[in-house]
Parts: C-alpha cells; sequence; structure tokens
C-alpha cells in the first residue's frame, strides 16, 4: 500500500457493503479514496444512505472495510487484529456522535476521563482541565441529564481529546442542538483545528460547511465532490488531485475558523 | 433544522461544590470495581434477587456441607479405630453394626492363629434401656475383657480426670464427655458426672472411675465397663440368652510387624464358616462407601441448589448485555478493547457470586451454629463448618459465578460497536 507522507487519515479505494439478505445487498462505499491532513477541517455532506457515516465508521476503525484499506498515521490497518485497531483507534481517533452518547451514570469528569480507563497517552489531559477548556469546569460533576444538549456536545468533545488523539471523527454533531448552540460547537471545532487536530466532519450544516477547509460531497457511496479547490485555499502541506504539495498558508492568526468563513 | 434538546441546565449540585480536581489529577478515572459497584448498584433489586439466589446456594451447601464434614469426622475417629484390628463378627454383620453375637469360645481359637497378638471379647449394651435410632452412633457401653484389652483404642481413650479400669472392676465405669454431662443431669448433679461419682445407668449403681476429654466424636457418646458388667445387663434384658458364652464381637490385633490384612486371611481360615472376618481394607471400603454415597447426596443436593443461583446470574447478565447495548458500543468507541469489556462483565458476575458466598457462606454458619447450640444439650452435634468447607464454598460460588458470567461476557464484548451504537440508548 501506498501512503501520504503528510497525511494524517487516509482512504485508499475502500469498499463497504452490507448484506441485509441473500438477496439483498447494499454497497454503501464503493472505491472511496480520500486523504485527510494534520490541522485540517473537512465536513462531509450529502443526502441520507449516501454512506457518509459509514465512512466515518470505517475511518475510525469502528467498522471493517470489505476491500481496500485505511491508512491511520502513516499504520495501514488492513491487516491489524481487532486488538491492534482497537489500539490505533484508542489512540489516533476521537468520536463525537450526534446523540452525545455520554454515560448516563456517570459525571461530565467520569465521562470525560473514561478513556483514561482503557488506555494513557503522554498529551494525555486531566478531565477537569479539558472540561474547563470547553467551559464546563463549573459542571464538572453533573450527570449529562442535568447538562443542556450543547454542554452535553462539550462534554463529548471533551471525552473525544482526553487521550490526546489527532484525528476527531464528528458524526453530525450539532445536529441535536438549535442554531445558536451549535455556533459555539463551531467555534470550538474551529480550535481545535488550530490546535492541529483533523476533523472530519459528518454535516447537514450550512454554516460549519462554510467555514471548513474542504467539503466532501457523498451519494450513492461515492465521492462527488472532495473539495479539493478549497482545501488547496486553506490546508496547509495538502496535496491535490494532481499530487503537488500546496504551499502552507498563513493562519488567520486569533481569527475563529467560524468568523473567518463569515 | 434541529431543534432545542429539552434538557435545560440545572442549578449546581451541593455535589459539586463539594469537590474540587487536585494538581495534576487526571480526574475521576472510574476503576473497573468501581465501575462495576456503580453497574450492580444502578439495577439495586435485580442485584440484590441475583445476589440472594447464590446466596442460597451458598447457604444450602454450608448447611448440607457441614453436615457431611460433621460425619465425615465421625467416621474419620472410627477409620482410625478400624484400622489395625481384624474384626470377627456374626454372619450378616457390616462393618458398621454387629448383628447379633458369636461364641466367645472362638477368641481361644484365634489366639492360636499365627501373628495374634491378642484376642478383645467386646458386648456392647445401649447406654439407655430401649434407646431408639439417632443420629450416628447410639450412646452405648462397651463392655470390654479388661485384662485383654491393653490394645483396645476403647482403652486408650483420653482422659480429662481419674483413671482407666483395671482388672477386676466390677460396676466402674468410664464416661465419655457426653455420657458424663447426660449422668450428671440424670442425678441432678447440677454438674458433670465426674470421678468417685456414683450414678444409676441401666437400673445398676455404678462408680465412676474416669471421665474422657471432649473430643466432638462417637467416643464422646461411648462408656467403657467389664464385660461381664454389660452380660450381666443383656442377661437382664433377655433371661434366655446364654450372655457367658457370647460376645458381639472379637476384636484381633496382630503381633508387631504382622500386616492385619494378611492376618485376616489366616483368620478367615479358622473361622469362616462361623463367623463374618473383616480385615481393616473391607472395613474401611466399605465405611468409605457409605461416606461417598451419603455425600454424594448431600452435596449433590446442595450444589444443585448453587448452579441454580447459577443460572440466575446468566439471565441477569443476559439482560444486563442486552440492556447495555448501546453502552457497549460507547466503550467500544472511547478504546475500550474485547477484553476490557469482557473483563468488566466477568468482574461483575464474580462479585455478584461472591458477594453471594460471603453471604450465604456466612449465614449457613451461623444457621449451623445456632442448631448446634439447641440440641448441644441432648449430646448431637450434627454440623461441622471446617475452614476446608468455607473455602470450598466461596471457591465454588466465584467459580460457578463467574463461570456463569462468561457467555455473556464473551457476547458483549463481540457485540459490533456500530449495530450496538445504533441501538436506542
Amino acid at each position: 500500500m501506498t501512503s501520504n507522507g503528510s497525511a494524517v487519515l487516509q482512504l485508499e479505494e475502500v469498499r463497504r457493503t452490507y448484506h441485509l439478505s441473500r438477496a439483498v445487498d447494499v454497497p454503501a462505499l464503493r472505491g472511496v479514496s480520500l486523504t485527510f491532513v494534520p490541522g485540517e477541517l473537512v465536513t462531509i455532506v450529502g443526502p441520507s444512505g449516501s454512506g457518509k457515516t459509514t465512512l466515518l465508521n470505517v475511518s475510525g476503525l469502528l467498522d471493517h472495510q470489505d476491500a481496500g484499506d485505511v491508512i491511520v498515521d502513516g499504520e495501514s490497518t488492513g491487516a491489524l487484529s481487532d486488538r491492534e485497531r482497537t489500539r490505533v483507534r484508542r489512540e489516533k481517533i476521537g468520536f463525537v456522535f450526534q446523540s452525545f452518547n455520554l454515560l448516563p451514570h456517570l459525571s461530565a469528569e467520569e465521562n470525560v476521563a473514561m478513556p483514561l480507563r482503557y488506555g494513557d497517552a503522554p498529551k494525555a489531559r486531566p478531565a477537569a482541565e479539558l472540561l474547563a477548556h470547553v467551559g464546563l469546569a463549573e459542571r464538572r460533576l453533573h450527570r449529562p441529564d442535568e447538562l443542556s444538549g450543547g454542554e452535553q456536545q462539550r462534554v463529548a468533545i471533551a471525552r473525544a481529546l482526553a487521550l490526546d488523539p489527532p484525528i476527531l471523527l464528528c458524526d453530525e454533531p450539532t445536529g441535536e442542538l438549535d442554531s445558536e448552540t451549535a455556533s459555539g460547537i463551531h467555534d470550538l471545532l474551529g480550535e481545535l483545528r488550530r490546535a492541529g487536530k483533523t476533523l472530519v466532519v459528518v454535516t447537514h450544516n450550512e454554516e460549519l460547511a462554510r467555514i471548513a477547509d474542504r467539503s466532501i460531497h457523498m451519494r450513492d457511496g461515492v465521492i462527488t465532490d472532495d473539495g479539493a479547490k478549497r482545501s488547496r485555499r486553506s490546508a496547509p502541506g495538502h496535496k491535490g488531485s494532481d499530487g503537488k504539495r500546496r504551499p502552507a498558508k498563513p493562519k488567520a492568526s486569533g481569527t475563529a475558523g467560524r468568523k473567518r468563513a463569515r | 433544522m434541529a431543534a432545542q434538546t429539552k434538557t435545560k441546565p440545572r442549578p449546581r449540585t451541593t455535589r459539586a461544590v463539594a469537590a474540587a480536581p487536585g494538581p495534576g489529577s487526571r480526574g475521576r478515572r472510574p476503576g473497573l470495581f468501581r465501575e462495576v459497584g456503580r453497574n450492580l448498584r444502578r439495577r439495586k433489586l435485580r442485584s440484590f434477587l441475583t445476589l440472594s439466589g447464590i446466596a442460597l446456594g451458598a447457604f444450602a451447601l454450608t448447611v448440607m456441607g457441614s453436615l457431611s464434614e460433621n460425619f465425615n469426622r465421625q467416621i474419620g475417629s472410627l477409620e482410625e479405630f478400624l484400622s489395625e484390628q481384624v474384626l470377627v463378627r456374626p454372619k450378616g454383620s457390616s462393618a458398621f453394626f454387629s448383628a447379633g453375637n458369636v461364641p466367645v469360645t472362638l477368641a481361644g481359637e484365634l489366639e492360636r492363629v499365627e501373628g495374634v497378638d491378642v484376642v478383645v471379647p467386646n458386648l456392647e449394651v445401649t447406654y439407655e434401656e430401649g434407646a431408639g435410632e439417632s443420629f450416628g452412633p447410639p450412646q452405648a457401653i462397651n463392655g470390654v475383657d479388661i485384662a485383654r484389652a491393653r490394645r483396645s483404642p476403647l482403652n486408650d481413650l483420653e482422659l480429662a480426670s481419674g483413671r482407666r479400669l483395671e482388672p477386676g472392676d466390677r460396676w466402674k465405669i468410664v464416661l465419655g464427655s457426653t455420657l458424663a454431662r447426660v449422668a450428671g443431669e440424670d442425678e441432678r448433679l447440677g454438674r458433670n458426672a465426674r470421678p468417685g461419682d456414683r450414678v444409676t445407668i441401666r437400673n445398676h449403681e455404678w462408680e465412676v472411675v474416669g471421665v474422657g476429654v471432649a473430643t466432638a466424636t462417637p467416643v464422646d457418646g461411648f462408656a467403657v465397663a467389664s464385660i461381664e458388667d454389660t452380660r450381666t445387663i443383656l442377661k437382664e434384658a433377655d433371661p434366655f440368652v446364654d450372655t457367658a458364652s457370647i460376645a458381639g464381637e472379637l476384636q484381633v490385633y496382630p503381633e508387631d510387624g504382622v500386616e492385619p490384612n494378611d492376618l485376616a486371611d489366616r483368620i478367615e481360615t479358622v473361622v469362616g464358616d462361623r463367623a463374618l472376618v473383616f480385615p481393616p481394607e473391607t472395613s474401611l471400603d466399605q465405611i468409605q462407601q457409605q461416606t461417598a454415597i451419603f455425600n454424594a447426596i448431600i452435596l449433590g443436593s446442595a450444589l444443585v441448589a448453587l448452579l441454580v443461583g447459577g443460572v440466575a446470574i446468566i439471565n441477569t447478565m443476559v439482560f444486563s448485555v442486552t440492556e447495555r447495548t448501546r453502552e457497549i458500543g460507547i466503550k467500544k468507541a472511547i478504546g475500550a478493547s474485547n477484553r476490557d469489556i469482557l473483563r468488566e462483565f466477568l468482574a461483575e458476575s464474580a462479585i455478584l457470586s461472591f458477594s453471594g458466598g460471603i453471604l450465604g457462606g456466612v449465614a449457613g454458619y451461623l444457621f449451623t451454629f445456632g442448631l448446634n447450640s439447641t440440641t448441644r444439650d441432648t449430646g448431637v452435634i450434627a454440623f461441622t463448618v471446617t475452614p476446608r468447607l468455607a473455602l470450598f464454598v466461596f471457591a465454588l460460588s466465584i467459580v460457578i459465578g463467574a463461570g456463569a458470567g462468561l457467555l455473556p461476557a464473551r457476547r458483549a464484548a463481540r457485540i459490533d460497536p456500530v449495530r450496538a451504537l445504533r441501538t436506542l440508548g
């Protein structure tokens, strides 16, 4: 397998088909190839059933592709055992879900600290510090049912950052939030991008698509537009479809991605 | 457009105010057992009922096992008693009981067999006239030929006070510890009988010359007297029996260096047509067979109870896995491996079974202690909770519980995280 030296996440000819019954096969991904570089905020948009969530699950090693390879931080995962895939997922990838997926019986702080139970990382940060980072220092001992939707999503983002992974995969992170709360989450995602995280976000939110470095369009399991044009504008070091490295552009310092988009 | 979620921020709870993170702390990192404890507390009633299933099994195993242990202990003392002697008993007898009498003249014949050291005639009568069935060997007076009884284990009875019988002693008796208490009560002494007391047993007045130490074995319910005295008692009970010429059994002791089982073969050739000969190995075999059957019945029934507790754990854990499918998916998404999930569910079932085992074991111990206390006055100790039994109950509870949890735990570990995350939380 080949890999792009600067890519933090790479999909090569990935195929995934769901076998619903003996007679019915639903191809969710039909030979998808994508490359994501560090510090890139990429949105994936498309109609329902286009394969967005499957793409996210396969990229995050939650699901296994039928063909092709997923290369995470230079490591080909196609032939890895379940245990190794879990290790890569734990160390390299954080998940943020539409419905937050917090454990209801744990406090915000305990939810954030949960990944530390399964692994450790040199740059792992204390849960309380992460909660302070997302603006929830005062609510660290509250349980999810004592938090608003926006607060729950912030807790979920803090949890995804617990082991300091370079990649964050977000499945409609603002899908259950009102527009004002969603804006706050967008700001937070923009901050993470500036901190060097690679964010791949499945979304229907137009505002988020606007602030993204790249917006990938999917339909029927194929990439109809990989957003290369936008990528050339803002993703430092990214290789375009011609394989040439794009020059890094200076970031608009002190400006949140959301403001920049406006 | 997405709608505002229903949940609204609530005022901070006192919990939130009370605790502050320590500097450099990684936060409240939920350890395995903390997480498991919390999971069990989340479903208090279900956890309690499951724990009760195992506790009932452990209770039954403790009670029945202590019955079995007590039986084994009593049999153990009998084995010691039988290991060095060849028993000659009437036909129809077993290693446990003598079925009638043998002619005492056989003793003379047996003493001429090569390798025989001494033959001790023994005639046993019950301590109380018309004594019925009892749990374990009945309380009895063992009449022995004192002059010959130098090697009889009964003569070796360890004394707490007084002396052993001597040749020529008549209507003198050595009481086991239980019988000393019974005699003291019968005579209204306000204490146990002791050497020097005169007591009435089987309508005869006896002088107590010795009292045995308490051993919690059948020996405590035995008394030793002269065979002439027990013959007299038997004659009074049945005037038509020629008691002077009979013995209940003959205990044959080999000379030093003679193998008792080999000696039994030689004895067989001499008296085999008139009596049954029990070499030590036959006696011990019979006893061990009986013991094994008894133990199998007693422990088997208790094990069934514990296995039912195990089934309750399987049921609970399967339900728990189904109920927590989404939670498993979340944990896998944030980095839990299959092994982490397996460990979590196994720990849950192990804690349930361990707690149940402790609870049931302690309850069983208290129950047997209470029963022993109420029957101690009648000289019956039916239950013995030994350390090995307690260990066995706890270990088996954990093994059954963890074993029962293995299937659901493996099922949980193999759950596909993508499907799990699609289920309703």
